[in-house]
């Protein structure tokens, strides 16, 4: 395997595309992880690695059948710390358990 | 500064970390193809970005998944990486873009580091066309660049009650390949154990770009992603976050050539430098014949058995050591010989390994007296 060391023309070459570029690079990189320092719990591109516990609430489905413990697995595609489950999951259990009355957790409950 | 951002380098280096991040981007199209088919089910609660996004479907995660796959294959073997890199970063940019449960941190880097390698153009080395080509030097920087700020961030946001008293640990270390044992699980265990892993991704963040501290950074990086992945939950996930930090690495080693002066008539020293070579993937290895006309360093450093020049001379198992630290596939776990006691061991093995071969300038006078600064 051999290297050439012709002389490379490209614009990766212009000082004044490097300076841009790093610029840019820099700003984002900075920019939205320290602006997600100010919010609460873990949130997405922070690079907020397994930096804070937030445990799942227990969400039970009221039917006309009786009340149902609601397994995550069967429908959340996947439950990550930076999403809030009790503002999205509620409604779409009321959506697709046809026979549920109501959804209640820790901290709530929402009629269907 | 700024010439030095834009001077041509060596590619292989980057090659090598298309090479890692491409395989992790294999391994990953896996997970997404998991996530993307169970967003397409029914009864699975959807939360895209927008309304106007197209929701998750079967047909759809099969396009994005088929292509994330076909493009991560080309994108490793180094295939048209002007082409195969964007189509990848696309892949992975849609999986991102159709729901919030499609994000992970590994995934967010992983477009990152496709976008900056494709960037580097880092298909100019190590490649299938088998011809490689100088880059410049900037974007290469900004990887290493974002190594730092990964390691940094995910530090930095660990300085709270809830991960320095161990309770984010607690709820996640044990349940991966292998299990934590159960009597460690104490708080006070615990709390070191955070303590510790804010130290060390500080440390790694910081002392990378240090040549002097850099084997112990990597040791620590080594030992903090092994941990990781086989202690922790999402085994998978967690490998290709490891693939992708762990492939960054090599782009810190110094970039000028290791020099080995090496004694032709030791079977030994032969035998060594021959290995060395075949490992020798980032072409970092020199072998000068001690006593060849092109061996102008011999009046620097006499009685060669085998010596490695770089930023001064070492000798014998150091050489050795600092050779692997440059090697492929060595270069992660290399640093390990310097730790006390592995390195005594290392330079009696080396010294009796000598002797055997009965290397006539390999075995010096000051041999005898245990010197460890001999071959």
């Amino acid at each position: 395997m051999t290297i050439r060391f012709g002389r490379m023309k490209d614009w990766r070459e212009s000082p004044l595309a490097a300076l841009l570029l790093i610029a840019v690079f820099v700003v984002i990189q900075l920019g939205i992880p320290i602006s997600r320092l100010s919010e609460e719990g873990p949130r997405r591109f922070g690079w907020q690695m397994f930096s804070v516990a937030r445990g799942a609430p227990t969400f039970v489905a009221h039917t006309t059948s009786g009340d149902i413990e609601i397994e995550l697995v069967d429908f959340v595609a996947r439950a990550r710390g930076d999403i809030d489950l009790e503002e999205v999951l509620p409604t779409h259990l009321c959506n697709v358990l046809s026979d549920a009355n109501s959804v209640s957790w820790e901290n709530g409950q929402l009629e269907c | 500064m700024l010439t030095s951002l834009t001077s041509s380098i060596d590619p292989r280096p980057l090659g090598l970390a298309r090479i890692i991040i491409g395989i992790a981007a294999v391994i990953r199209s896996y997970v997404a193809w998991r996530v993307l088919s169970r967003l397409a089910e029914p009864e699975v609660l959807k939360i895209p970005y927008a309304e106007w996004l197209p929701e998750p479907s079967l047909g759809l995660a099969i396009s994005v998944v088929g292509v994330w796959a076909v493009a991560a294959v080309l994108f490793t073997i180094g295939w048209r990486v002007a082409l195969s890199g964007p189509i990848l970063l696309g892949a992975i940019v849609i999986t991102l873009s159709l729901d919030e449960q499609a994000y992970s941190n590994h995934l967010y880097l992983m477009a990152w580091l496709v976008l900056l390698l494709t960037l580097a153009s880092a298909g100019s080395g190590i490649n299938i066309a088998r011809q490689d080509r100088l880059i410049v030097r900037w974007p290469v920087f900004l990887i290493m660049l974002q190594a730092s700020l990964v390691y940094g961030f995910s530090a930095f946001t660990k300085f709270n009650e809830s991960f320095l008293s161990g309770s984010v640990l607690a709820s996640t270390l044990g349940r991966g390949v292998i299990p934590f044992p159960e009597r460690l699980i104490t708080p006070q265990v615990l709390s070191l154990v955070a303590a510790g892993v804010v130290f060390v991704e500080l440390f790694v963040a910081i002392f990378l770009w240090r040549r002097r501290l850099r084997p112990i950074a990597f040791l620590l990086g080594l030992a903090l992603h092994l941990s990781i992945t086989l202690l922790m939950t999402d085994t998978l996930e967690l490998l290709v976050f490891s693939l992708e930090m762990m492939a960054i690495y090599p782009l810190f080693l110094s970039r000028s050539k290791l020099i080995v002066i090496f004694d032709g008539e030791c079977a030994s020293c032969r035998r060594w430098v021959s290995r060395l070579k075949q490992i020798d993937v980032l072409h970092v290895l020199d072998p000068v014949l001690s006593g060849a006309p092109s061996s102008p360093l011999e009046a620097t450093y006499p009685e060669p058995a085998l010596q490695l020049v770089h930023h001064g001379a070492s000798k014998g198992f150091r050489a050795m050591t600092l050779a692997l630290e440059h090697l492929v596939p060595t270069l992660w776990v290399a640093p390990i010989l310097r730790l006390p006691g592995v390195r005594n061991l290392g330079e009696w093995w080396y010294r009796s390994q000598a002797r055997r071969a009965r290397c006539p300038a390999g075995i010096p006078t000051n041999l005898e007296r245990g010197s460890v600064s001999a071959v």
